[in-house]
């Protein structure tokens, strides 16, 4: 799917955000799910893991803990949790929007109480047939949840399953959500505007071609003959593609000035690098991309 | 911070992006910023690169703490260090760049080990020097 202006990877969600996640494989379900819960307990936030039907508590906290250590003794902390929409919206019997939310809105003020920094979610949108829902409702639910946003005490990742429901849909609920994230944590996407590449996600080994590939093509014909990079909404740059982003300035060709936009972390590998820097290059630092 | 293995793992190229996950969340878990994490994060992974593209094409880490610092060796099946190219040396100068000390040894069974120190409390290294 392609990436856009509020497409990010699940490392960079922080409460507050609402986000669209889409699988198309039961391995690389998980994977999204396993970085927001351990990003999430690594900073004291509490996280509700709402599977698919039919999966086991156990066999789900199993799933995670092949990612990383710790879930097993955060589950017995109370601090990962393992639940189902179904047990959520109980003792009612069918979904309501308004039920779930106001449910959600009570496990939030739950995890405050118990000391959390917050509350995260993730769904697997499965319960959708579950539960017997139609899909124009759940997509009113998802356009209509923003309070439970407000305050920046509650993250929510709502997880579609490109096997089970139409392209159309997953395409209106990618659309309609305020972030989008990458199918996986290690992915790079660029997103290119005139004169502007925002590069999403993880610029390593393993993404270097598409690094360069996305960097060459902001550089080939830019308004004013000015080009913007921006790091911001990257997780991670490899000193190799930090190297080769310089090079691709430093060459003769149509852009007279870069602004490269980063984070600080960022900005110290660039200047590490800084016998690679040409005139042409601007480092613009800002906090955060998003 | 107390002593102990925070993580103990084999790796190859498609695990990279899970083994900078792990090891984010250990060395948070362990008391770094988030400044360090990143940093820390960053040197392993050239390191791990190292041993992917020079060592035979896996390796292993094993992260442990002792007091208040975070320790990360990682060492791998290859050639070592004797003869390397300027490649894996660039690697090793930034892994010691972003940490406060790096250690080489050679494998007992051949092959390299390269061992990192980062502290909470140690004196941060200022990159741009």
């Amino acid at each position: 799917m392609r990436a856009d202006a509020h497409t990010i990877a699940v490392e960079r969600m922080r409460l507050g955000d609402h986000a669209f996640a889409h699988y198309a494989d039961d391995r690389v379900r998980w994977e999204v799910p396993a970085v927001f819960t351990y990003r999430g307990l690594s900073r004291n936030e509490k996280v509700i893991v709402m599977m698919a039907p039919g999966c086991p508590a156990d066999e789900a906290c199993e799933r995670l803990a092949a990612f990383g250590g710790g879930a097993d003794a955060a589950r017995a902390s109370g601090q990962l949790v393992f639940s189902s929409m179904r047990e959520l919206v109980s003792p009612d019997p069918g979904f309501t929007a308004r039920r779930q939310i106001s449910r959600l809105h009570e496990e939030t003020e739950l995890a405050c109480r118990e000391g959390f920094a917050g509350l995260r979610t993730v769904i697997d949108m499965a319960w959708v047939q579950d539960l017997e829902m139609d899909v124009e409702g759940v997509m009113q639910r998802e356009k209509n949840a923003d309070a439970l946003f407000q305050g920046g005490r509650y993250a929510e990742i709502c997880s579609y399953d490109r096997r089970v429901f139409d392209h159309a849909v997953v395409e209106e609920m990618r659309v309609s959500h305020p972030v989008a994230l990458l199918e996986r944590p290690g992915d790079l996407q660029a997103h290119h505007a005139p004169g502007e590449l925002y590069l999403i996600g993880d610029a390593d080994m393993a993404t270097g071609d598409i690094f360069r590939a996305a960097v060459s093509v902001a550089f080939e014909a830019p308004p004013g003959r000015q080009a913007l990079v921006d790091l911001t909404r990257l997780c991670f740059l490899s000193a190799g593609c930090a190297g080769d982003l310089l090079r691709l300035i430093g060459r003769k060709g149509t852009c007279d000035r870069v602004v490269v936009r980063c984070r600080p972390s960022q900005a110290r590998i660039l200047r590490r690098l800084r016998a690679m820097w040409t005139d042409a290059l601007v480092l613009e630092e800002k906090e955060d991309g998003r | 911070m107390t002593g102990g293995v925070l993580l103990d793992l084999r790796f190859t190229g498609a695990d990279l992006p899970m083994l900078r996950l792990r090891v984010a969340t250990a060395a948070a878990a362990a008391g770094l910023d988030e400044a360090r994490c990143d940093e820390l994060v960053l040197a392993v992974y050239e390191l791990a690169c190292n041993a992917i593209v020079h060592g035979g094409g896996a390796g292993s880490l094993r992260l442990t703490r002792a007091g208040d610092a975070v320790h990360c060796q990682v060492s791998d099946d290859g050639p070592g260090f004797a003869d390397a190219g300027a490649g894996r040396r660039g690697g090793l100068w930034l892994a010691g760049q972003l940490t406060d000390g790096v250690e080489i040894d050679d494998g007992a069974l051949g092959g390299a080990v390269v061992t990192l120190t980062v502290g909470r409390r140690f004196g941060r290294r200022q990159l741009s020097d």
